[in-house]
């Protein structure tokens, strides 16, 4: 069941997400929530005129997703927004980001705390990633890695 | 070829012989070539040098497509397959199905259907010439099919769309009203043989007449979804005149209320369409842009209606 989010909650979202990744995020539109297994909830963000009449089967764009452990993972299109003013980044290098878009974990942190970090390359952002301990955890959603088969035209 | 296809199915070449005439062995000529495979730049997330810039990296061949100024023919054995793909910063779509979202020409600001949008190439594009504002819903009667249009939505960044699943045939009766509407509509599929010759095989008037019933109730859906003085684009990508010319036909002179409007898309040459009554409407051989077939027709209704 998707619903829209109230005023105070969206604002608590974007304090999250700002907090979270040292951002100083403002969106325009309007949020919408939708809870998923294990406690987690999924935001969609929609910018449209206004809500038409119609059934919705998916509404907006999916921004990100509260984790049952309170934190936000963002999805691509939500870092692209975020990442402009967040400071929480890694910097990858090319050759790292083909490994992440491959779907694999990476072996280095450089000393980074844990947490989730938005990731760069010379840059172009490109998602976000979990460090635990010494390794940097792939976020990438699998429909969104290289050598996919994808349905176009 | 051409006798190749006339033993694969004798009726598919009898029927295209009567409909083209002379131009009869250059259309199945082309069809024997492979089709040119092209991208288009996503302006919601990059612009063309950007785009550019990573084919250059990556060593693809690239050239303007004339009649989209977002478009590039790409090398036939490029691998398109990289991270700029993935982030949405270019779609891979064909050429030829670029054109019906050009002819709808929808705006910022505009509320817009399209009614059959999987896998949302169309719907894409027009969210980009829409500069991802006023608002866009894209319907998809296939539970399967649904889940490739939000994935391409969602990569595309766009985020005035809202996806519906139902028959477009009594999509009336939800209560929304649109500017524009694009009918894309399920068709005999001829102009894709180029990439599938399985299709020819398959290809019956039987399989024509039944799409062309479809196509007649759910043009007259779409027509019933539009705002007095709106726009609607019906289109297919096949080449029979049940499927184009008689479904146009069969909205025209069942609402008095509704008129064609010329197409013109500079750089792209078409034909007129095949009867005096849907004469306005535009046919794309492939001959003639080394591309897919295509049929597309751009209706208006008057601000003083029937319904």
């Amino acid at each position: 069941m998707r619903r829209q989010m109230t005023e105070e909650e969206t604002r608590e979202f974007i304090g999250k997400i700002n907090q979270q990744y040292q951002a100083d995020l403002v969106l325009e539109g309007l949020l919408f929530q939708k809870d998923e297994k294990r406690d987690s909830k999924k935001i969609f963000l929609f910018t449209g005129t206004h809500i038409p009449k119609v059934p919705a089967e998916w509404i907006g764009q999916h921004f990100g997703t509260i984790e049952s452990d309170g934190n936000v993972t963002l999805s691509i299109e939500g870092v692209q927004k975020v990442a402009g003013t967040a400071r929480k980044t890694i910097e990858l290098s090319r050759d790292d980001a083909d490994e992440v878009f491959a779907g694999k974990d990476l072996g280095t942190t450089a000393g980074k705390t844990d947490g989730y970090y938005i990731l760069k390359t010379k840059g172009e952002v490109l998602g976000i990633g979990r460090v635990e301990g010494d390794k940097l955890m792939n976020q990438t959603p699998k429909s969104r890695r290289t050598r996919q088969q994808y349905q176009t035209e | 070829m051409v006798l190749g296809i006339e033993k694969a199915n004798p009726s598919f070449a009898e029927y295209h012989r009567k409909l083209l005439g002379r131009e009869y062995e250059d259309f199945i000529s082309v069809l024997t070539k492979a089709q040119r495979k092209s991208i288009r730049v996503n302006t919601i997330k990059a612009d063309k040098d950007k785009v550019e810039k990573t084919l250059n990296r990556n060593n693809i061949r690239y050239s303007p497509v004339p009649w989209c100024n977002d478009a590039l023919f790409i090398d036939s054995k490029a691998d398109l397959d990289t991270i700029e793909h993935q982030l949405g910063y270019y779609y891979i779509q064909n050429s030829s199905s670029m054109i019906p979202s050009l002819v709808l020409d929808p705006e910022p600001d505009e509320s817009v259907l399209d009614m059959c949008a999987a896998p949302g190439s169309k719907t894409t594009h027009m969210g980009q010439l829409m500069q991802n504002k006023g608002l866009l819903v894209a319907n998809e009667a296939s539970h399967a099919r649904v889940r490739a249009l939000v994935i391409n939505i969602q990569k595309c960044g766009l985020s005035n769309c809202v996806v519906t699943r139902q028959d477009g045939i009594g999509f009336e009766k939800n209560k929304e009203r649109f500017d524009k509407i694009l009918l894309d509509a399920p068709c005999s599929d001829i102009g894709t043989a180029r990439k599938n010759p399985d299709i020819i095989r398959r290809w019956s008037i039987e399989r024509v007449r039944n799409l062309a019933s479809l196509q007649k109730k759910l043009i007259r859906s779409a027509y019933l979804c539009l705002k007095p003085g709106g726009v609607l684009v019906y289109s297919t990508c096949t080449t029979s005149r049940e499927e184009n010319e008689e479904v146009v036909e069969h909205l025209l002179s069942r609402y008095s209320d509704t008129f064609l409007e010329e197409i013109r898309i500079k750089g792209l040459r078409t034909r007129n369409g095949l009867s005096e009554k849907a004469r306005k409407a535009a046919r794309i051989m492939p001959q003639d842009n080394d591309t897919e077939s295509y049929f597309i027709a751009r209706i208006r209704k008057n601000a003083q209606t029937d319904d």
